[in-house]
């Protein structure tokens, strides 16, 4: 049985109550869900908060959820709209120059990775949500176009030039004098 | 890039970053708690047999999901409205399903310590209720909960309006089991 059909088949056995096909379905969205949105920027703290309000979201769709799209495409994007919701609540991000101090005596090369890092998720809060979104989504999940837009519930070409804008963004606000401002 | 060398292609930094991030251990009280919202929401006669902690639980998702769609209904006779907590995004955002989490750990301490035969049951029938009815239904059997919902949206917005309906579900309702959540949240609320 395909990845796809044994999905299906969990889907429709948990939309009539069976525990244990939800139960298995948990199983596979929950660890992928939350590395989604731990990279989509979402604060270790409230992950699993926020993993519990897409669960939510589910419970209350799934007898209404229709198999033509996948399960999984399904959690994600209600994933996406979570995050939105959260980001929103949570307020703009700070500048992308002021990195916090590291207050360790950590080794020279340990801090500068840690401080790059830190811009880089940094650079990336700043982007607007559509944009970091289809990033995370292409690069890092590896999706296709197909599957951003089943996702995200937009065109390909919409997907795609999204992804274009997104990488632009990114190099402009990386570069130094960008990242100094 | 960063202020100390030239990256060969910041994208490919980024990726590499956002690739290389995992998220800490996944708890168990997680599983639990959406379990517990299935249960509440396609299995009601099971959340009947299942142990008080769980029902608790499955009732708690039950009651954010209501307060998620800005529903209003009544509580022991008082109405709970969106105008009270002012804001039913401020209830989203502050109650979350933290709630679910918080009495997780105190229900199961009670479970532990309670005998199952005096639980309070969930009604059953042959028709399946509705989220308002159940909700309702909740509310005839255990409207402390309703009230502990409404203090936790309160907390971040009006602490002591927080901790006043705390201190009314322990005056109120002095032998529910909700008591070791209100006497919980006030801890909390104190430090």
């Amino acid at each position: 049985m395909t990845d796809c059909s044994r999905e299906r088949e969990l889907v429709q056995r948990a939309q009539a109550g069976d525990r244990e096909a939800f139960s298995a379905l948990l199983e596979q969205s929950i660890p992928a869900l939350r590395s989604f949105l731990l990279r989509l920027g979402v604060a270790e703290d409230d992950l699993d908060d926020l993993a519990q309000e897409v669960f939510v979201v589910v419970i209350r769709g799934l007898k209404r959820f229709r198999s033509d799209s996948r399960f999984s495409s399904w959690v994600l994007g209600i994933g996406v709209n979570v995050s939105r919701n959260w980001r929103r609540r949570r307020g703009p991000p700070g500048p992308l120059d002021e990195l916090p101090e590291d207050p360790s005596r950590n080794p020279e090369r340990q801090m500068l990775a840690r401080e790059e890092g830190d811009l880089l998720s940094r650079a990336l809060e700043r982007l607007p949500d559509p944009l970091r979104e289809v990033f995370v989504l292409r690069h890092v999940e590896r999706l296709s176009a197909a599957e951003m837009g089943e996702i995200l519930n937009l065109p390909e070409g919409t997907v795609r030039r999204r992804v274009h804008s997104a990488r632009e963004r990114l190099r402009a606000l990386l570069t130094p004098q960008e990242s100094r401002r | 890039m960063t202020r100390h060398h030239e990256p060969a292609d910041p994208v490919e930094l980024v990726v590499r970053h956002l690739g290389s991030r995992r998220p800490g251990p996944e708890p168990a009280s997680l599983r639990q708690a959406i379990l517990a919202c299935y249960d509440g929401e396609f299995s009601p006669q099971r959340t009947v047999g299942i142990s008080w902690a769980k029902r608790l639980l499955a009732a708690a998702a039950l009651l954010l999901a209501a307060l998620q769609a800005g529903r209003m209904f009544q509580a022991g006779g008082e109405p709970v409205e969106r105008t009270e907590v002012r804001n039913v995004d401020i209830i989203l955002l502050e109650a979350r399903l933290a709630l679910l989490r918080a009495e997780l750990q105190v229900a199961e301490a009670e479970d532990r310590s309670m005998d199952p035969a005096s639980a309070t049951e969930l009604p059953s029938g042959e028709e399946p209720l509705s989220v308002e009815a159940r909700m309702l239904a909740l509310a005839e059997t255990e409207p402390a909960v309703l009230r502990i919902a409404a203090a936790r949206a309160l907390e971040s917005i009006d602490p002591p309006g927080a901790a006043r309906r705390y201190r009314e579900v322990l005056s109120d309702y002095p032998s529910s089991p909700m008591t070791a959540v209100a006497r919980a949240r006030l801890g909390v609320l104190d430090r």
